[in-house]
């Protein structure tokens, strides 16, 4: 087996582009398995559960999402919806984080809580004997965390370090830059993890209160695995139906206004610039959603057959992978081209970008392109539900965003019938290569001979920390999910 | 709740209960069959969807290069997609694409790996494919030039800009006085620069044979089928000369070494590796469960003790290279709050292992590693990817058939054993520690202090 830490440092992938035409030949008709057989009820308690029986591996997958992630942070207190929902598994009624912590490892289960943007989400992986025991864990962390004091602290200090600890990621510093400068004080201008300034001024009481907001009935779970409907049914109506709350509804900020074009420089002493260029997206529910989908493929979703990639990988050599994306969010989130590039070739990499941005705003894609695209993401979906956990984490994206009971079996049919005047449409529409905001991570000074940025803005920003990305792949949360 | 009665419930949660799975070994799963030309195949059915992983392993990484020219197999990877007499430059990707497919590659010390993942009625596209490209790759300068800056640019955003990766990188060199693991994958910078097309095309007919690749499957296919299918295109490349056995042995160490990383950083990082025996060693799944009892999960030791309850960590692991084809090394790293000194965190770290050399680890920690190291091996055949990933690394490390000694064999471990491997092996002598010193990342971003230290 791999071992994560040499793996990092060791294990290259690789990514390229595509030049030549398929050979239509090697295109066969894709066969879809059965959609699987998914159950949805309420509970009592207003939670919506979606269950699903699998038995492939003995294993029960529970994802329970709860609106309202650091979207709704209050203004000042950024990071509080992060910093309540780690709390979650660190002290609930009668139990310590070190006791939690011990039932987790002893059935060697995998059990997280943390906070998104838009959710906070309670999971956890068990061995199918261990089934109840997995709910039961999610459970006591809904309905009666306690916020030991000392564990408060602890946690802040230690996303405090993480903070900084993140400095030292170019492409984290460069994401949070970005958010800051696209969406400001609005929803989604702030990394979950909050700012050094903001977590060092969160209260016990601040995470009491935001957990308060908690709302059974804007909450779902999915659970997907190696057990009867019915027992999930049982179990989840005894445990998770026993979450009472009075909820406090909190103030919901209002989304952002659409910045002006602007560029910002993060001064950096590296020999590589991180680059992210883009503008407020859309929701994930957005009526243009799946012609949005077909044309990011075309423009720089499309991994090695990208635009993006052809000319700034294959044919400029400029870099090891760029990548364009569509968040899926509530309110409309980012879309985003992130590169690295040597220092010396950031602006003619910034070039190129925007030249293909101003193209597909342009002129669309050809026919071509988007039979291409529409052959990888239908042929692709499969891919999507091919083990329990891919499975229970479609599942709950579905619910969340309310993408309708039908959306497996219907997904190829609404990717089939996207047309060449739809792109072109949702490429006027959604892109903007007059308004794009730019962020470059990299020495102030060098970056300015290249005319990138004015004056050093000499204010490092902080970011969420995070392994570096993969070839192709947009930051945790972004690219086209569901 | 009152505390005993919380215990108790715990008590019953640990007690051991029925088998977690009565999967069936891999030896009972897998079909093996060999090629004339050499060509191992491992087909590996699984049904839970309509989906096949193929897997194209050749037995050559960093750990068959030479200084000068490190890096090659790592080129020689990206250069698999730059075409070949039957399909254009990037034609591979753009089929694939077509088809729905996801692929990619690796390169590690020991391997180079090509995989797609397919809907099943596709993987006769990626069959295809790689047994054109096992022979049949065309290098041109054309595609050599620009590939070998994306290789740069690689190696800037995954080592050169990244503190704790560089000085990992540097540590590896210190540790290994002869063997190749000393040497980077990526290669070194200046090997980059250098490499000619002679190189590639001299590594590419060294160790591009069907003799030197094992074909791995997992999915919904018929292994009979699948099999012959493979036979039927790969069968035609006749057999190539025996890539040359690398001979050196790392000479045992003869004291503790120690280097120092200075480069812009917001904070420190420390890394100790000491050597340690692979799989192959009776001594490999006790050093397996003392990784676990230091470093696996929130219960262990450096969490619970470091991270969580003296506040000296943001975080600190153990990780043991099992499965290399020659010995490698046990790794303790770890990085501390803002504010605490790294020489704070050094002998907090060097205390855990000497703690666990004076004293053996109770039978309740090892049940707990156990436990999370069965079930982490059943939540991974979840993942067909993984299962051929599995597959695939066992081969190369001497063979898959030993997947299934894996849980069986951590099983038999002592608290003792434990005990003994960590005095055996962790021990200063057999040390290489680096840290990671750091300079300002700019000039008006000083270090942010935090405060830190015990809070019980």
């Amino acid at each position: 087996m791999v071992q994560p830490m040499s793996s990092s440092a060791r294990i290259f992938r690789t990514a390229r582009a595509a030049t030549v035409a398929v050979a239509a030949l090697l295109l066969a008709r894709v066969v879809y398995a059965a959609p699987p057989a998914v159950e949805r009820l309420r509970l009592d308690n207003g939670i919506q559960l979606v269950l699903s029986t699998q038995a492939s591996v003995p294993i029960v997958a529970i994802n329970c999402l709860v609106d309202g992630g650091a979207r709704t942070d209050p203004a000042g207190k950024e990071g509080l919806a992060g910093l309540t929902a780690n709390l979650l598994s660190e002290g609930t009624r009668g139990r310590t984080s070190e006791e939690i912590s011990r039932i987790v490892d002893s059935l060697g289960a995998s059990f997280s809580t943390e906070a998104s943007q838009d959710w906070i989400e309670v999971g956890a992986t068990v061995l199918a004997r261990d089934f109840e025991t997995g709910v039961d864990l999610v459970a006591r962390s809904l309905r009666e965390p306690t916020f030991p004091p000392a564990e408060v602290a602890r946690q802040k200090a230690e996303t405090l370090g993480a903070l900084q600890a993140s400095e030292d990621e170019p492409q984290v510093v460069a994401a949070r830059a970005f958010r800051s400068a696209v969406f400001g004080k609005a929803p989604y201008g702030t990394p979950v993890d909050g700012s050094l300034e903001t977590v060092k001024r969160l209260t016990r009481e601040d995470v009491v209160a935001f957990q308060a907001s908690l709302d059974p009935g804007r909450t779902l779970c999915a659970i997907v695995g190696d057990v009867e409907t019915s027992r999930m049914r049982e179990v989840a109506a005894r445990l998770l139906g026993a979450w009472r709350a009075e909820v406090r509804p909190r103030p919901q900020p209002s989304p952002a206004a659409a910045p002006a074009a602007r560029t910002v420089v993060v001064d950096r002493t590296v020999t590589q610039a991180s680059i992210a260029l883009g503008q407020i997206g859309v929701a994930r529910t957005d009526p243009d959603w799946f012609p949005i989908v077909v044309m990011n493929h075309v423009l720089g979703g499309g991994g090695f057959t990208s635009r993006l990639m052809k000319r700034i990988r294959t044919q400029g050599g400029l870099a090891y992978g760029v990548s364009s994306g569509f968040s899926a969010t509530r309110l409309p989130g980012p879309f985003q081209v992130v590169l690295q590039t040597k220092v010396q070739s950031a602006a003619e990499a910034i070039r190129i970008v925007r030249e293909e941005v101003v193209r597909l705003h342009d002129e669309g894609a050809t026919a071509e392109e988007l039979e291409a695209a529409k052959d990888f993401l239908t042929g692709n979906f499969p891919m999507k539900l091919d083990s329990t956990s891919k499975l229970a984490g479609l599942l709950a994206q579905i619910q969340y965003f309310g993408l309708g009971d039908d959306y497996i079996e219907r997904y190829a049919e609404r990717v089939r019938a996207v047309t060449l005047d739809d792109v072109r449409n949702a490429a006027r529409k959604h892109l903007d290569p007059d308004a794009l905001v730019e962020v470059v991570v990299g020495p102030a000074a060098e970056l300015q001979k290249q005319g990138i940025g004015g004056a050093p803005t000499g204010k490092p920003t902080m970011g969420k920390p995070g392994g570096p990305a993969p070839p192709g792949a947009l930051p945790p949360g972004h690219g086209p999910g569901a | 709740m009152p505390r005993i009665a919380v215990l108790l419930a715990l008590a019953a949660l640990v007690a051991p209960s029925e088998p977690a799975l009565a999967a069936k070994p891999y030896a009972e799963q897998v079909v093996e069959r060999t090629l004339d030309n050499g060509l191992k195949m491992l087909l590996l059915e699984d049904h839970k969807a309509p989906v096949t992983v193929v897997q194209v392993w050749y037995r050559v990484g960093s750990r068959n290069e030479t200084p000068g020219v490190t890096g090659l197999s790592h080129m020689l990877e990206h250069m698999m997609f730059k075409g070949t007499k039957a399909h254009g430059p990037e034609e591979y990707s753009k089929i694939i694409s077509r088809n729905g497919g996801n692929e990619n590659a690796f390169t590690s010390d020991d391997m180079t790996t090509y995989f797609a993942t397919l809907a099943s009625d596709r993987a006769a596209v990626e069959v295809d494919l790689e047994a054109d490209r096992m022979r049949g790759i065309e290098l041109s300068k054309d595609n050599f030039e620009p590939e070998r800056q994306v290789v740069m640019e690689e190696r800037r955003m995954r080592t050169d800009n990244n503190p704790i990766a560089f000085l990992l990188e540097t540590l590896n060199a210190a540790t290994f006085l002869e063997h190749p693991y000393r040497q980077p994958t990526i290669g070194w910078a200046k090997d980059i620069e250098g490499w000619t097309l002679e190189d590639l095309q001299h590594h590419y007919d060294t160790y591009y044979q069907p003799n030197n690749a094992v074909f791995v499957a997992v999915g919904d296919f018929d292994a009979k089928a699948l099999g012959d299918l493979v036979a039927g295109k790969f069968g035609s490349i006749p057999r190539g000369p025996e890539p040359p056995k690398m001979r050196t042995t790392e000479p045992p160490p003869r004291g503790a070494k120690r280097i120092t990383v200075e480069k812009p950083a917001k904070l420190p990082f420390v890394a100790m590796q000491y050597h340690a025996p692979n799989l192959h060693h009776a001594d490999s799944p006790a050093l397996e469960m003392l990784a676990g009892v230091l470093s696996n999960g929130k219960s262990s030791r450096f969490y619970r003790d470091l991270v969580h309850r003296d506040r000296l960590a943001l975080e600190a692991d153990a990780s043991y290279d099992r499965t290399s084809i020659d010995d490698k090394t046990f790794t303790i790293g770890g990085q501390p709050q803002p504010g605490v000194p790294i020489e704070k965190l050094e002998a907090a770290l060097i205390a855990q292992l000497e703690a666990i050399r004076k004293t053996p680890p109770s039978k309740e920690e090892l049940d707990r590693v156990r436990a999370q190291m069965e079930s982490g091996f059943v939540f991974a055949q979840d993942s067909m990817f993984y299962r051929g990933m599995l597959l695939g690394t066992y081969e190369m490390a001497g063979g898959w058939r030993q997947i299934d000694d894996y849980l069986p064999s951590l099983a038999k471990v002592t608290p003792e054993d434990v005990q003994r491997v960590a005095r055996e092996y962790l021990k200063p002598e057999n040390r290489t520690t680096g840290v990671l010193v750091p300079l300002p990342i700019d000039a008006s971003a000083p270090v942010e202090q935090v405060p830190s230290g015990p809070i019980h």
